[in-house]
């Protein structure tokens, strides 16, 4: 497969007739990804893109089982939405939102700890299987369909990765945006860990940035695992000073745990390789498979 | 967002949490008229500042009398305070908060603070109150108490207890205690607090006060608390970054020469660190986001061309949602308003109609715009470019 989605994954979309839903959404179908449906409350009964619209996701589940939903909602509302999801037992929950209230993520953080869902994001641009299924707002023609597993805290940072890896002819599995917030769902372990049991990914790459433990605790996470294979990470803001918040509501270095170096450091320790530049990670990358060959 | 002793003393007050009694003075005008509403035995002074370390620096001092109250007051109101997290140029004080003088039998630390690993509410207690919490932490970390709360379960009396119990709480003072942290608990809550910290928290035969209290607002909650909204100040060293943010720019000024504009956060740090990498010093920090309106790009180039320490501008876009015709658009805007012909100005522009945007920036005709398409290529060309212009 890829992880997580695929040609196959149904999807609905959270507040499906927004300008920015419909924007994405008809980008999404155009690329193949099979959008079944969406929900905006108070619009159920009608059709929108040529797809019904429901009042809740209750009853979007019941008509159609969706196996994944989209939900471009602003973010005074995006956390009840994903609650929402989560209550319908929705398995994947991709949410675009930025800005949603760090206490109402802790709720869905606990909520989520006691479901079967998974969520990507917030603040996020989502997750695509290039070639297959996008669900997202990243640009598709710079994707190609291959073998390396993306994850990363940025947006546009990503594309990066992506372009050089298109470029270079490796191409990816699957990208996934995990978000630039403190509370997200899936992390950098629980991606990494996918993409090391998914035969077609053959290298890792990992954008990270101040702020948090995520990277330190993929680290430690890299040194048990049983499985290895090659992984390049790029760490952003070695330049960023300390206590303020740099775009990303996650991206606030306190304490120097939290700085680019102790990431690049941490990582490094656990055998994986730093980039020094966002425009080496597809050579780098390259050139570690080579290695590993 | 930081919100300043005084407000957030205000706040507590408001959750039934003792403060000592108070004046705030916005400027030496203020002062002889203020001093006249108050009578404390003894007075504490205390400048305003969004530091921690205030006391050590000067930034807290006391007087007997009122006469070298107003002494005091005048000297500190306007002054430059250098604390150890200020920065080589420090801080002004434009705010003093003048209290009343406790009688402090014992000094307790107790913080609430969101706990990021575990996305849970932590309560952090030390009977080692009145010091750096920092330090305490290094030398003595089993003096530091810690108890994680499940969020939605909510702060339960056993956590309370607990917490008494670690302090070693006398059992006089208990149950007033106990309401203190009840509180504490409630305002975190309901404000959507990030931090609460009271340091000291001191007991004395009145009961418990807090002697100092720092809030942290959660930036992302504030459109529903409009009351912690009204905290917020324009500053001198602000107001550019704030203005900024009307036009939906995140800006923030550092001390640099080379002034970068990017859309997206992480390439926006991805791209000051690049710059660093060729041995050059980005000015700033500057992420347009992904739906800039062209008069939002003028805006964001004006920020950096009027920084009179940028010698080299670096515009580094990869077009998703954001339009690079859009990028070149304002960009030549702000060149006319700004005259800024002279100014070199190094131009990746890639993904969304970057060829739209080539276009346009070459029939504009300026020589001092360079376009390249690779990250690399153009973070050396700032180096080069800097090297010319010395």
């Amino acid at each position: 497969m890829s992880i997580l989605i695929d040609e196959n994954t149904k999807v609905i979309c959270q507040g499906f007739t927004g300008k920015s839903a419909t924007f994405h959404c008809e980008q999404a179908i155009h690329y193949g990804t099979k959008i079944i449906g969406g929900v905006t409350p108070g619009k159920g009964g009608s059709t929108h893109l040529g797809l019904p619209v429901f009042n809740t996701v209750q009853d979007a589940v019941n008509q159609l089982q969706p196996e994944a939903t989209i939900i471009y909602v602003p973010p005074r509302f995006a956390a009840d939405s994903i609650l929402e999801a989560i209550d319908a037992s929705i398995s994947l929950i991709v949410c675009i939102t930025e800005g949603i209230p760090v206490h109402d993520m802790i709720r869905v953080k606990n909520a989520l700890n006691h479901s079967a869902s998974m969520l990507i994001g917030p603040n996020c641009p989502g997750i695509i299987t290039p070639g297959k299924c996008k669900l997202g707002i990243m640009p598709s023609h710079i994707h190609l369909p291959g073998s390396i597993g993306i994850v990363s805290r940025s947006g546009t940072l990503t594309y990066e990765a992506v372009a050089q890896t298109t470029q270079i002819k490796l191409g990816q599995s699957t990208c996934i945006g995990i978000g630039g917030d403190s509370v997200i769902g899936l992390n950098f372990i629980d991606c990494v860990k996918m993409f090391l049991q998914d035969p077609q990914t053959k290298g890792i790459i990992i954008i990270g940035e101040i702020g948090g433990i995520a990277e330190e605790e993929l680290a430690d996470f890299i040194d048990d695992y049983h499985i290895k294979k090659p992984m390049v990470a790029f760490i952003a803001g070695k330049t960023a000073p300390p206590g303020k918040r740099m775009g990303h509501a996650g991206a606030i270095i306190s304490g120097h745990h939290s700085t680019a170096q102790y990431k690049i450091d941490r990582l490094s320790k656990s055998g994986i390789f730093i980039s020094d530049s966002p425009a080496q990670l597809g050579s780098d990358m390259l050139k570690h498979l080579q290695n590993n060959l | 967002m930081n919100i300043h002793e005084y407000q957030a003393k205000s706040v507590l007050r408001n959750y039934e949490i003792q403060v000592p009694q108070g004046i705030i003075i916005n400027n030496k005008n203020e002062i002889k008229e203020k001093l006249s509403l108050i009578d404390y035995e003894r007075y504490v002074i205390k400048s305003q500042v969004h530091s921690g370390g205030r006391g050590m620096a000067g930034g807290i001092q006391f007087a007997s009398d009122k006469r070298d109250t107003q002494q005091v007051a005048e000297n500190m109101l306007g002054s430059i305070l250098h604390t150890v997290q200020s920065g080589s140029s420090g801080i002004k004080i434009n705010k003093i908060y003048i209290e009343e003088k406790c009688e402090i039998d014992k000094e307790y630390y107790v913080s609430i603070v969101f706990h990021r690993p575990t996305s849970s509410i932590v309560i952090i207690g030390s009977a080692e109150g009145g010091q750096e919490i920092e330090g305490i932490a290094k030398t003595h970390p089993d003096k530091i108490k810690k108890i994680y709360i499940n969020h939605n379960i909510g702060l339960q009396d056993f956590h309370i207890r607990r917490i008494g119990f670690e302090l070693n709480i006398h059992k006089d003072y208990m149950m007033q205690f106990k309401s203190v942290i009840k509180s504490m608990y409630r305002c975190f809550v309901e404000k959507e607090l990030i931090q609460l910290e009271i340091n000291p928290l001191i007991q004395n035969k009145f009961g418990f006060v807090a002697l100092d209290a720092k809030m942290n607002c959660d930036s992302n909650a504030l459109f529903r608390h409009s009351d912690m909204l009204a905290f917020d100040e324009y500053d001198e060293e602000n107001s550019i970054e704030k203005e900024a943010l009307k036009f939906g720019l995140n800006y923030i000024k550092l001390h640099g020469n080379v002034g970068c504009m990017v859309n997206g956060a992480g390439l926006a740090m991805a791209t000051m660190d690049i710059v660093q990498k060729y041995e050059a010093s980005p000015a700033n920090f500057l992420d347009v986001g992904g739906g800039a309106t062209i008069e939002a790009i003028t805006k964001a180039c004006d920020i950096i061309m009027n920084d009179k320490e940028v010698k080299v501008i670096f515009i580094n876009i990869f077009g998703g949602i954001m339009k690079c015709d859009i990028i070149a658009h304002g960009l030549l805007k702000s060149i006319y308003k700004n005259n800024a012909q002279k100014l070199p100005i190094v131009a990746r522009l890639v993904g969304t109609n970057f060829n739209v945007a080539q276009q346009i920036i070459q029939d504009a005709g300026f020589k001092n715009i360079i376009l390249l398409d690779d990250l690399e290529v153009a973070a050396a060309e700032i180096a080069n470019q800097l090297k010319e212009n010395n």
